[in-house]
């Protein structure tokens, strides 16, 4: 709904048998459903937050074979082209591509806004399709959940700047790390 | 032999990155357990001198795909040299650096060759000869343990938490060249932009100084490059910090930005909230400068300094330097 407030015109909910919770189960469905649409740009975040896997995106073009821009912090859009902007270790690389094509998102793509009333009301009119997949067999499966370990608090060393030669003793000779 | 383990090596300019030699230490220990060989593919430009390193932490044997047009990362051109050593070797596991170009080739691997991925390992197992894989998920609030059924298991290795350590006794690889013929591609891959003159990356650097929005403005992270310096770390910054636009994003260490595990961090001026909290929890040691005594940093860092970073900070830099000026 929200998605549809903020400008999509449809929307499609692949409603899955079960939890997705193998990336290339999900990115079959998604390339299944996208096979045969046109279009010339087809967008994803860079990752999900829950599972934080990174791999639906490549694996969607890759089904799809068209090309993917991943983690892009910039995107130009014209004449059947585009320019994307990829965030890597220590600086960015410009690629160039052919549409369709598909792009996976970093944080300062954009800035997302809120929707107002008016887009929210109209939402509610727009389409939203449901409709029941069955995943492929998942190759990856969830032994156990554990919480990590937990980082018990240390010490306050002192206040202000008398703090500091205790701080650096502490550092050398307990923690070890200089 | 078939069984193998594969690692994918992967090079700054004409080097390989700590996070390589991190993977194929790792994956020495993995084919030790499954007594078979570890190789690694390493494709870039320049690094024909090089690849006998890769031996130097354990691998048996490299094929190296050396072209200038490989210099960076191509993911057309990546995966059909890599398809083509993975169908030779046959290998049994597939590790690679979760770094910018590891995440963005493994998965598309995975999807031809039919099998998945663990994605930002911080550990690995074997049970009956299946790849365990632990991983954070859900910002850090979780461990996962997954094992991959399929083969090759493919995993990506958190830069920074896997030991790279020399293989005893060291190997000297047979080094294979692979021919590459340059398939046509719809992407252009351009130009690689540096920002500024940054040596090392935050998922790579042993030392993170990180500042937040008690730095008051970008002009006063002048004080935390100068400790960097001092320490030879390099400089992060909180969401609030980027929000304001005082650093780019790529400094931001956190749930939207990067994951640090280094050996030392020193939060300035960060509060502490859980989004920054996930990125960098996972460092050996954390150290924590806030005027706020109540800041939640302090409920997890190793050692903290309640006070003003305008003052702290700077006595910090002069005694580091008195420090490392004693050795």
């Amino acid at each position: 709904m929200k998605a549809l407030a903020l400008g999509a015109d449809k929307a499609v909910h692949l409603k899955s048998d079960r939890i997705p919770d193998d990336p290339g189960s999900i990115a079959k469905a998604l390339a299944n459903e996208l096979k045969g649409l046109k279009f010339d740009v087809l967008l994803f975040g860079k990752k999900g937050v829950d599972d934080d896997n990174q791999q639906v995106g490549q694996m969607v073009s890759e089904l799809l074979g068209i090309p993917c821009v991943t983690q892009i912090v910039k995107l130009e859009v014209s004449d059947g082209k585009a320019v994307a902007h990829r965030e890597v270790e220590g600086g960015s690389i410009t690629v160039e591509t052919t549409l369709p094509a598909t792009f996976t998102a970093e944080k300062d793509l954009t800035i997302p806004r809120y929707a107002s009333l008016r887009e929210l009301v109209a939402a509610k009119k727009k389409p939203i399709v449901v409709k029941d997949i069955q995943l492929s067999p998942s190759s990856i499966e969830i032994v156990s959940i554990q919480n990590p370990p937990p980082r018990p608090a240390g010490k306050i060393v002192g206040r202000g700047v008398d703090a500091v030669p205790i701080l650096v003793k502490l550092l050398h000779e307990e923690a070890k790390v200089i | 032999m078939t069984g193998e383990v594969l690692v994918l090596a992967e090079s700054s300019g004409a080097a390989f990155r700590k996070s390589t030699f991190e993977a194929v230490t790792e994956g020495r220990r993995l084919a030790d357990l499954l007594n078979v060989n570890e190789c690694a593919l390493a494709i870039g430009s320049g690094l024909t001198d090089h690849a006998s390193e890769l031996g130097r932490y354990g691998a048996d044997s490299v094929f190296l795909a050396d072209d200038p047009s490989l210099a960076l990362f191509h993911p057309d051109y990546y995966r059909q040299i890599a398809l083509l050593v993975i169908k030779k070797v046959n290998p049994s596991i597939i590790l690679a650096a979760a770094t910018s170009s590891g995440k963005d080739l493994v998965p598309r691997l995975a999807i031809h060759l039919d099998t998945a991925v663990a994605s930002e390992c911080t550990k690995l197992e074997l049970e009956s000869g299946k790849l365990v894989a632990t991983r954070p998920a859900f910002a850090g609030k979780v461990l996962l343990r997954v094992k991959v059924n399929s083969s090759p298991s493919i995993a990506t290795l958190r830069p920074n938490v896997f030991t790279a350590k020399e293989a005893v006794p060291s190997k000297k690889p047979t080094v294979e060249q692979i021919q590459f013929n340059r398939p046509d591609s719809r992407m252009v891959v351009k130009e690689f932009a540096t920002q500024g003159v940054k040596k090392l990356d935050l998922t790579e650097a042993s030392v993170i100084i990180s500042g937040g929005r008690g730095m008051g403005g970008p002009q006063n992270y002048k004080i935390l490059e100068e400790l960097a310096e001092v320490m030879g770390g390099v400089v992060g910054a909180s969401r609030a910090s980027v929000d304001a636009g005082w650093r780019p994003h790529s400094d931001q260490v956190g749930q939207t930005g990067r994951t640090v595990s280094p050996t030392l961090y020193i939060a300035c001026g960060i509060s502490g909230a859980i989004q920054h909290r996930v990125g960098m929890i996972n460092s050996k040691v954390i150290v924590a400068i806030n005027k706020d005594p109540e800041a939640p940093i302090f409920g997890f860092a190793d050692y903290g300094i309640v006070g003003d970073v305008f003052e702290v900070v700077p006595a910090l830099t002069r005694e580091m330097k008195a420090y490392y000026g004693k050795m």
